[in-house]
């Protein structure tokens, strides 16, 4: 009798829930709660039909338009709470696989330049067939299905660049919600592939765990050695370092989890030829290592931490620092970051984190190049980002190929910054001391630097960039030697 | 597809049940069979079920001569014929890259190949059609007439892809005449989830855990995130690949088919030897009946036979000499414990130690399964000696939060929990608390467990199987 229960029961509920999923497809395109693009339904072609990829395509997409996901979601989560204790100092760790360099569609890592990675014998790098750089957990090891996730992505991006491109570039102001929205689909954010998997949670703030190699650092210096050679003699060229929030964990057992971000950033700057100046911040934030100067779910510094950054580097430059007071604080609540979507921390969700932005008082025009080719004016600090999940982009509005911001003052100094993300919350600092300052992003920028800094006279040149991004790889530092002319 | 997919829980095997039900006609059910299968297979390899069916011609034929001929030359040949074949297309397809590798690093020469993206399941239905045409050569089993009916047992999705190797002449009966007993679908009900929680609650879990000590930079690891790495791989490919054979023998239940039990709580050995009669018994026996003892057994050239099956055996388990060095690793230990135990009765010896030296063989022998490159796997197991380092704040970390996790996964790696459930059976007797427990608490149980396993499939993205390698 019991047999019949359990027949009856299973075989109820599979083709129970499977009914469900015919009649209640959710299409949806974009995972709020994971962050990340649904898998559309694969297109019928022959290559994929043979490789197998378009029906492991039809199961992701099967998975993730599933009947109830996002609750089903929800509760696995939960249930993995149960796996074990987490301690006075509710102290997780947490290891995902890394996600995808951001990396232009066109681009390969074998482009030419050749660096040996002897220290980090688990990287596995390879390009697929539409030279996207996913990364494997061993050559043969079987994909998972984040890289899938990246490739949907990737894919969804590309149909959004082309339908950018359709519509001829308009050189008026471009100012809809929907350039926005296209805009934050294709900011792939700074995270490396294989650095960027080991995640510490302590109490309600999550850290990423810091290690790098010297030949990524040595390479990185290099590059901008290579870069700062064909300026004239009299160009300033400046390094900034920016280090990440574990540097300055209050407990030394956590901190030294990770490696010193401190020795990455000498080993870099002892790289350096006489050309390039390196700026010390790190003092600086040390002081106010007890302020709110990293998100708690984010990696980047907050406007604060960049802030104290910025006091460095003008004095650097010999001018003095406006005090923080000068600008007009702005609060944005409930920010959630990439380190809350690398693990999903029930902790750090309970306690957001709040985006403060110091509102430049200089006026200013601020162009962007997008990498659909379109040019848009929006202000610096950009409030649309208010409303959306990832709030740093009120910063610059991501990262962007090229961008100008050419501010009311006269002096007739101009900038050239090379930056990854987290040169986002500095720049809107250098408004206060500078005439024009163009923003390069070298992993989106398609053109020479060089030439369009001598094209504008421009002899003064900022590297801000986080050690996460460059001391742990090469890939960087390959995107500044492609710029680098 | 696999088994732990969402597809194939709501979508294919539904379909299946209700066809196969429906349909009166026996030659109708084994053609439901057939196709679904066949589909199954050409889901993940929609090119490659091109050798699938070329193998089940070649080898229907075979079978027809080794019968026909039975006792002169053209069924010996026949039987040489299969074994050319079939081990040819293995080692094409899975073994040439390897092989144009060895030849380069040898002679220096760079010969370059890339070899062939492997077929999955062809070192299964491979050795299934070899076994068949043996057993037929032999006469333990009639050669099929139908070539239906011998596709039907090749290509029956139930364990073409990862096992366990099924010889024809253990179902040959059951292809001919299936009942449908409702106590055998719901004992394959029962096991399929078994299996499927295995796979979903315990082996993709463990996976995830291991990932931080597997993956990270170990030169900065402590000896005990080493060791705690390696127990997390050492659960994980235990539980994905039990879990998969008692989903293939669920399934098989639900068939109507028998199949042959392939684990036995390897993890409660205490001896490598007893340890492989345990572990993945249908390839062990495979390699006794067909290649250990026609090449002598334990009669002539003992020592010889043994290494030439752990040879293989590594070989069989993936292209690349790591694989084999862990087979030999197990023959010299078989070969070792063999020889102590004309001189130690291993019955004295108290329990505890078995456990613990099995314990401690396993994590090396997943060591060297573990790492292809044989340098990697070298710094490991240097990392699993060094008394120099042995605890750090990871491990500390990690060991905190899945300590749950760890336990409850210790225990479902043996037969406690069985124990303990034919214990409360026994106990109960026939009461009133005996038929809640039979007719509720057992039933909606499992059920739960089903339930809740599907929901954490949704949620989790990481869900390969481990031997699908094969």
């Amino acid at each position: 009798m019991k047999q019949k229960i359990i027949i009856v029961l299973f075989v109820f509920i599979i083709i129970g829930v499977g009914c469900l999923n015919v009649l209640f497809p959710s299409p949806r395109l974009i995972s709020e709660l994971e962050n990340r693009t649904l898998a559309v339904i694969p297109e019928l072609n022959k290559e994929e039909f043979f490789t197998g990829e378009f029906f492991s395509g039809i199961e992701s997409y099967y998975s993730d338009h599933f009947f109830k996901r996002e609750l089903f979601v929800m509760f696995s989560q939960r249930v993995n709470e149960f796996k074990g204790l987490v301690g006075k100092d509710s102290v997780e760790l947490i290891t995902t696989l890394g996600r995808d360099e951001s990396a232009t569609s066109d681009e390969s890592i074998a482009d030419g330049l050749n660096v040996e990675e002897s220290d980090r014998s688990h990287e596995a790098e390879m390009v697929s067939e539409k030279g996207i750089l996913l990364e494997y957990q061993k050559k043969d090891r079987i994909v998972s299905a984040n890289d899938l996730n990246q490739k949907v992505r990737n894919l969804a991006k590309e149909e959004i660049a082309f339908s950018t491109t359709l519509e001829p570039a308009q050189l008026d102001t471009v100012d809809n919600d929907a350039v926005l929205e296209q805009l934050e689909l294709t900011d792939d954010g700074d995270f490396s592939g294989g650095m960027m998997n080991e995640f510490l949670v302590v109490n309600d703030s999550s850290y990423e765990i810091f290690t790098y190699s010297e030949t990524s650092c040595a390479f990185y210096a290099e590059s901008i050695n290579d870069f700062a050679a064909q300026l004239d003699e009299s160009d300033k060229v400046y390094s900034i370092v920016a280090p990440s929030h574990i540097e300055f964990i209050e407990s030394e057992k956590y901190r030294s989890m990770a490696e010193s971000q401190a020795d990455a950033t000498n080993f870099i700057n002892s790289g350096f030829n006489g050309q390039v100046t390196p700026v010390n911040i790190y003092n600086s934030l040390g002081e106010h290592s007890d302020e709110y100067i990293y998100f708690r779910s984010d990696h980047h510094w907050t406007a604060l931490g960049a802030y104290y950054a910025y006091t460095a580097f003008a004095k650097t430059i010999g001018d003095k620092p406006y005090e923080l007071d000068a600008f007009e604080k702005v609060d944005i609540e409930g920010f959630l970051g990439t380190l809350y979507n690398a693990t999903y921390s029930r902790a750090v969700k309970a306690n957001p984190d709040t985006v403060s932005v110091y509102k430049p008082f200089v006026e200013s025009t601020y162009t962007i190049y997008t990498k659909g080719n379109q040019k848009l004016n929006y202000d610096v600090i950009n409030m649309y980002w208010k409303k959306k999940p990832n709030k740093y982009m009120v910063f610059l509005s991501g990262d962007n190929p090229l961008s100008i911001i050419d501010t009311e003052l006269d002096n007739g100094k101009k900038i050239m910054v090379l930056k990854d993300s987290y040169g986002n919350a500095f720049i809107p600092y250098l408004m206060n001391h500078y005439d024009e300052i163009y923003i390069i992003d070298p992993r989106h920028y398609d053109a020479g630097a060089i030439t369009l800094a001598k094209e504008n006279d421009i002899h003064e040149f900022l590297f801000i960039n986080s050690a996460i991004v460059v001391a742990g790889h090469t890939s960087f530092a390959k995107k500044i030697y492609k710029v680098s002319y | 597809m696999v088994f732990s997919s969402l597809l194939f829980i709501f979508v294919f095997l539904p379909i299946n049940l209700i066809l196969y039900y429906i349909i009166k006609p026996r030659e109708w059910k084994n053609g439901v069979l057939i196709v679904s299968s066949l589909v199954f297979y050409a889901w993940g390899e929609p090119l490659w079920v091109i050798l699938l069916l070329f193998s089940s011609v070649v080898d229907f034929f075979h079978g027809k001569i080794a019968e026909r001929y039975r006792g002169k030359w053209q069924a010996k040949g026949a039987l040489l014929s299969s074994l050319i074949i079939n081990l040819g297309l293995l080692v094409t397809f899975k073994y040439s890259g390897m092989i144009v590798d060895s030849f380069n690093a040898l002679t220096g020469l760079h010969f370059v190949f890339n070899g062939f993206l492997l077929p999955i399941g062809i070192s299964f239905y491979t050795f299934q059609t070899i076994s068949y045409v043996f057993d037929v050569y032999r006469g333990e089993v009639k050669a099929q007439k139908s070539f239906f009916k011998f596709l039907m047992f090749v290509s029956l999705f139930h364990q073409l892809v990862a096992g366990p190797i099924v010889r024809y002449k253990d179902i040959a009966h059951e292809i001919e005449h299936r009942v449908f007993d409702k106590n055998t679908f719901a004992l394959g009900i029962e096991r399929f989830i078994f299996g499927l929680g295995k796979k979903v609650i315990f082996a993709n879990t463990a996976g995830e855990i291991g990932r931080t000590f597997l993956e990270g930079d170990f030169g900065r690891m402590s000896m005990a995130g080493h060791w705690i790495g390696m127990l997390m791989f050492a659960f994980q490919i235990y539980f994905d690949f039990s879990g998969y054979s008692d989903m293939a023998i669920g399934l098989g239940k639900m068939f109507g088919f028998t199949y042959k039990e392939n684990f036995n709580y390897p993890y409660v050995s205490r001896s490598a030897t007893e340890f492989w009669r345990r572990w993945h018994i249908s390839l062990g026996s495979f390699f006794r009946d067909y290649l250990y003892i026609p090449l002598g057994g334990n009669r002539k050239y003992h020592i010889r036979n043994i290494l030439v099956v752990w040879f293989l055996t590594g070989l069989w388990h993936g292209a690349s000499w790591n694989f084999v060095l862990w087979g030999l690793y197990y023959g010299i230990l078989l070969i070792v414990e063999k020889g102590l135990s004309n001189y130690i009765s291993f019955k004295k010896v108290p329990k505890i130690f078995g456990h613990i030296y099995l314990f401690v063989v396993t994590i090396f022998g997943w060591t060297l399964f573990y790492f292809e490159d044989l340098t990697e796997g070298l710094t490991y197991m240097k990392g699993l000696v060094n008394i120099g380092f042995i605890w750090d704040t990871s491990a500390e970390i990690v060991l905190m939060n899945n300590l749950f996790f760890i336990v409850l996964a210790s225990i479902c790696a043996t037969p406690i929990l069985k124990t303990l459930g034919i214990k409360i059976s026994n106990m109960m007797n026939g009461g009133k608390i005996s038929k809640v427990y039979e007719y509720v608490i057992y039933p909606f149980g499992l059920i739960a467990i089903f339930i809740g396993t599907f929901i954490l499939l949704v949620g989790q993205s990481y869900n390969p199987f481990l031997y699908f390698r094969f």
